[in-house]
Protein backbone atom coordinates (compact mmCIF):
# COMPACT_ATOMS: atom_id res chain seq x y z
CA UNK A 1 0.00 0.00 0.00
CA UNK A 2 1.19 3.60 -0.73
CA UNK A 3 0.39 6.74 -1.21
CA UNK A 4 -0.77 8.21 -4.85
CA UNK A 5 -0.53 11.70 -6.42
CA UNK A 6 -2.85 12.48 -8.85
CA UNK A 7 -4.48 14.78 -11.86
CA UNK A 8 -4.21 18.36 -9.39
CA UNK A 9 -0.36 17.95 -9.29
CA UNK A 10 -0.35 18.25 -13.23
CA UNK A 11 1.60 21.21 -13.92
CA UNK A 12 1.49 22.50 -10.43
CA UNK A 13 4.71 20.45 -9.19
CA UNK A 14 4.71 22.13 -6.02
CA UNK A 15 6.69 20.11 -4.57
CA UNK A 16 6.22 20.71 -0.87
CA UNK A 17 5.63 16.11 -0.59
CA UNK A 18 9.25 15.66 -2.41
CA UNK A 19 11.19 18.29 0.88
CA UNK A 20 8.85 16.46 3.61
CA UNK A 21 9.14 12.73 2.25
CA UNK A 22 11.58 11.12 4.78
CA UNK A 23 12.79 8.08 2.59
CA UNK A 24 13.01 10.62 -0.29
CA UNK A 25 10.43 8.48 -2.67
CA UNK A 26 8.98 10.95 -4.55
CA UNK A 27 10.07 11.75 -7.72
CA UNK A 28 9.32 14.08 -11.43
CA UNK A 29 7.72 12.18 -13.90
CA UNK A 30 6.66 14.21 -17.14
CA UNK A 31 3.93 16.90 -16.00
CA UNK A 32 3.60 15.44 -12.22
CA UNK A 33 5.35 14.32 -9.30
CA UNK A 34 5.17 10.45 -8.46
CA UNK A 35 5.32 8.29 -5.18
CA UNK A 36 7.56 5.08 -5.64
CA UNK A 37 4.83 2.56 -4.41
CA UNK A 38 7.16 -0.18 -2.87
CA UNK A 39 9.91 2.77 -1.07
CA UNK A 40 6.68 4.42 0.43
CA UNK A 41 6.46 3.74 4.18
CA UNK A 42 2.60 5.39 4.34
CA UNK A 43 3.61 7.71 6.66
CA UNK A 44 1.32 10.09 5.25
CA UNK A 45 3.58 13.30 5.80
CA UNK A 46 3.14 14.22 1.94
CA UNK A 47 -0.46 14.28 2.23
CA UNK A 48 -1.02 16.95 4.35
CA UNK A 49 1.59 19.17 2.67
CA UNK A 50 0.29 19.30 -0.42
CA UNK A 51 -1.18 22.48 -1.71
CA UNK A 52 -3.59 21.32 -4.00
CA UNK A 53 -5.03 18.08 -2.51
CA UNK A 54 -3.86 15.82 -5.12
CA UNK A 55 -2.22 12.97 -2.80
CA UNK A 56 -4.36 10.26 -1.96
CA UNK A 57 -4.17 6.58 -0.11
CA UNK A 58 -4.08 3.98 -2.33
CA UNK A 59 -7.01 2.63 -0.85
CA UNK A 60 -9.26 5.93 -1.00
CA UNK A 61 -8.08 6.15 -4.73
CA UNK A 62 -11.51 7.24 -6.96
CA UNK A 63 -11.90 4.65 -9.94
CA UNK A 64 -10.79 7.32 -12.19
CA UNK A 65 -7.53 7.99 -11.04
CA UNK A 66 -6.09 4.70 -10.71
CA UNK A 67 -4.25 4.82 -13.42
CA UNK A 68 -2.19 7.53 -11.47
CA UNK A 69 -1.51 4.17 -9.55
CA UNK A 70 -0.12 2.53 -12.68
CA UNK A 71 1.95 5.29 -14.06
CA UNK A 72 3.51 5.64 -10.84
CA UNK A 73 4.26 2.02 -10.90
CA UNK A 74 5.42 2.04 -14.54
CA UNK A 75 7.70 4.97 -13.57
CA UNK A 76 9.46 3.05 -10.72
CA UNK A 77 9.84 -0.29 -13.15
CA UNK A 78 7.52 -1.77 -10.26
CA UNK A 79 4.79 -2.96 -12.65
CA UNK B 1 -10.57 13.50 11.23
CA UNK B 2 -12.00 14.99 14.20
CA UNK B 3 -10.44 16.20 17.76
CA UNK B 4 -11.75 13.73 19.32
CA UNK B 5 -9.87 10.64 16.94
CA UNK B 6 -6.83 12.56 17.15
CA UNK B 7 -6.81 13.09 21.40
CA UNK B 8 -7.65 9.16 21.07
CA UNK B 9 -4.81 8.38 18.72
CA UNK B 10 -1.82 11.01 20.17
CA UNK B 11 -2.58 8.78 23.43
CA UNK B 12 -1.56 6.09 21.40
CA UNK B 13 1.86 7.78 20.49
CA UNK B 14 4.51 6.33 19.87
CA UNK B 15 2.55 3.89 17.73
CA UNK B 16 3.72 3.89 14.34
CA UNK B 17 -0.05 3.68 13.11
CA UNK B 18 -1.31 6.29 15.63
CA UNK B 19 1.49 8.27 14.47
CA UNK B 20 1.25 8.04 10.51
CA UNK B 21 -2.67 8.73 10.89
CA UNK B 22 -2.09 12.05 12.93
CA UNK B 23 0.59 12.56 9.96
CA UNK B 24 -2.65 13.14 7.87
CA UNK B 25 -3.94 15.92 10.22
CA UNK B 26 -3.62 19.40 8.58
CA UNK B 27 -1.68 22.24 10.15
CA UNK B 28 -4.92 24.32 11.30
CA UNK B 29 -6.39 21.10 12.75
CA UNK B 30 -3.72 20.27 15.01
CA UNK B 31 -3.36 23.73 15.82
CA UNK B 32 -7.14 24.03 16.58
CA UNK B 33 -7.11 20.60 18.49
CA UNK B 34 -4.02 21.66 21.24
CA UNK B 35 -5.88 25.16 21.70
CA UNK B 36 -9.16 23.33 22.22
CA UNK B 37 -6.83 20.50 24.66
CA UNK B 38 -5.10 23.60 26.59
CA UNK B 39 -8.35 25.29 26.84
CA UNK B 40 -10.19 22.62 28.39
CA UNK B 41 -7.01 21.78 30.90
CA UNK B 42 -7.38 25.89 31.74
CA UNK B 43 -10.55 25.43 32.68
CA UNK B 44 -10.51 24.55 35.89
CA UNK B 45 -8.93 27.98 36.50
CA UNK B 46 -10.80 30.04 34.46
CA UNK B 47 -13.52 28.56 36.44
CA UNK B 48 -12.29 28.74 39.92
CA UNK B 49 -11.40 32.74 38.76
CA UNK B 50 -15.21 33.72 37.84
CA UNK B 51 -16.68 31.60 41.09
CA UNK B 52 -13.95 34.39 42.91
CA UNK B 53 -14.51 37.39 41.11
CA UNK B 54 -18.86 36.79 40.74
CA UNK B 55 -18.83 36.22 44.68
CA UNK B 56 -17.32 39.51 44.91
CA UNK B 57 -19.66 42.50 45.73
CA UNK B 58 -17.45 44.66 43.56
CA UNK B 59 -18.85 44.45 39.74
CA UNK B 60 -15.20 46.02 38.33
CA UNK B 61 -13.44 42.41 39.40
CA UNK B 62 -16.20 40.52 37.22
CA UNK B 63 -15.99 42.82 34.45
CA UNK B 64 -11.98 42.70 34.74
CA UNK B 65 -12.43 38.81 34.45
CA UNK B 66 -14.80 39.16 31.47
CA UNK B 67 -12.22 41.07 29.66
CA UNK B 68 -9.50 38.37 30.75
CA UNK B 69 -11.65 35.80 30.51
CA UNK B 70 -12.20 36.82 26.33
CA UNK B 71 -9.25 38.98 25.59
CA UNK B 72 -6.32 38.13 27.62
CA UNK B 73 -6.79 34.49 28.25
CA UNK B 74 -7.26 33.08 25.10
CA UNK B 75 -3.87 35.47 23.21
CA UNK B 76 -2.05 34.41 26.68
CA UNK B 77 -2.86 30.58 25.75
CA UNK B 78 -2.36 31.26 21.99
CA UNK B 79 1.41 32.78 22.45
CA UNK B 80 2.48 30.27 25.36
CA UNK B 81 1.19 27.68 23.43
CA UNK B 82 2.92 29.13 19.81
CA UNK B 83 6.32 30.05 21.41
CA UNK B 84 6.60 26.49 23.81
CA UNK B 85 5.67 24.10 20.65
CA UNK B 86 7.90 26.11 18.84
CA UNK B 87 11.07 26.11 21.18
CA UNK B 88 10.13 22.31 22.15
CA UNK B 89 10.96 21.55 18.18
CA UNK B 90 13.95 23.11 17.75
CA UNK B 91 15.06 21.50 20.81
CA UNK B 92 14.38 17.93 19.13
CA UNK B 93 16.15 18.72 15.81
CA UNK B 94 19.76 18.12 17.15
CA UNK B 95 18.38 15.04 18.53
CA UNK B 96 16.68 13.83 14.74
CA UNK B 97 20.20 14.80 13.30
CA UNK B 98 21.50 12.27 16.40
CA UNK B 99 19.47 9.84 14.62
CA UNK B 100 20.14 10.05 11.16
CA UNK B 101 16.63 10.96 10.34
CA UNK B 102 14.91 13.17 7.50
CA UNK B 103 12.17 15.47 8.87
CA UNK B 104 11.40 18.65 8.12
CA UNK B 105 10.74 21.18 11.28
CA UNK B 106 6.94 21.67 10.56
CA UNK B 107 7.01 17.80 10.76
CA UNK B 108 8.72 18.11 14.25
CA UNK B 109 6.16 20.81 14.89
CA UNK B 110 2.94 18.99 14.16
CA UNK B 111 4.50 16.08 15.93
CA UNK B 112 5.88 17.81 19.25
CA UNK B 113 1.44 18.86 19.56
CA UNK B 114 0.55 15.80 19.26
CA UNK B 115 3.01 14.68 21.77
CA UNK B 116 2.48 16.71 24.60
CA UNK B 117 -1.21 15.53 24.84
CA UNK B 118 -0.08 12.96 27.79
CA UNK B 119 2.42 15.24 29.38
CA UNK B 120 -0.23 18.32 29.44
CA UNK B 121 -2.80 15.23 31.18
CA UNK B 122 -0.21 15.20 33.50
CA UNK B 123 0.43 18.43 34.04
CA UNK B 124 -3.08 19.39 34.63
CA UNK B 125 -3.01 16.24 37.03
CA UNK B 126 -0.83 17.78 38.83
CA UNK B 127 -2.01 20.88 39.22
CA UNK B 128 -5.12 19.23 40.73
CA UNK B 129 -3.40 16.87 43.26
CA UNK B 130 -1.14 20.23 43.93
CA UNK B 131 2.15 18.56 43.44
CA UNK B 132 4.41 21.53 43.10
CA UNK B 133 8.18 19.99 43.30
CA UNK B 134 9.93 20.69 40.69
CA UNK B 135 11.67 17.67 40.06
CA UNK B 136 8.52 15.91 40.00
CA UNK B 137 7.50 18.78 37.21
CA UNK B 138 9.86 17.66 35.27
CA UNK B 139 8.27 13.94 34.44
CA UNK B 140 5.83 15.78 31.91
CA UNK B 141 9.47 17.08 29.76
CA UNK B 142 11.08 13.79 30.16
CA UNK B 143 7.80 11.72 28.79
CA UNK B 144 7.82 14.51 25.91
CA UNK B 145 11.05 13.83 24.91
CA UNK B 146 11.14 10.16 25.23
CA UNK B 147 7.69 10.28 23.18
CA UNK B 148 9.77 12.22 20.55
CA UNK B 149 12.78 10.17 20.19
CA UNK B 150 10.52 6.81 19.77
CA UNK B 151 8.18 8.98 17.22
CA UNK B 152 11.12 9.70 14.96
CA UNK B 153 12.37 6.11 15.40
CA UNK B 154 9.67 4.80 13.90
CA UNK B 155 10.75 6.84 10.32
CA UNK B 156 13.68 4.98 8.93
CA UNK B 157 16.89 6.16 9.03
CA UNK B 158 18.31 8.42 5.94
CA UNK B 159 19.68 7.32 3.32
CA UNK B 160 23.12 8.53 2.28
Amino acid sequence: MAFVITAPCKEELASECVEVCPVDCIEPADDQLVIDPVRCIDCAACESVCPVEAIFHEDDLLEEDRPYLEKAKQFFGRA
Amino acid sequence: MNLLSIFKRSLMLPKKEALFSLNRVSMRDAMVYIIILLFILFLPDIVHDFIRSSSSDNSFLLEVFVVRLLVLYPLLILFIMVSSISLLSALIIPIKELLKRKLKYQQLWKMTVFALTIPLIIIFAFRILQINEWYINLLPLIIYFVLMVKMITVYPKRKL
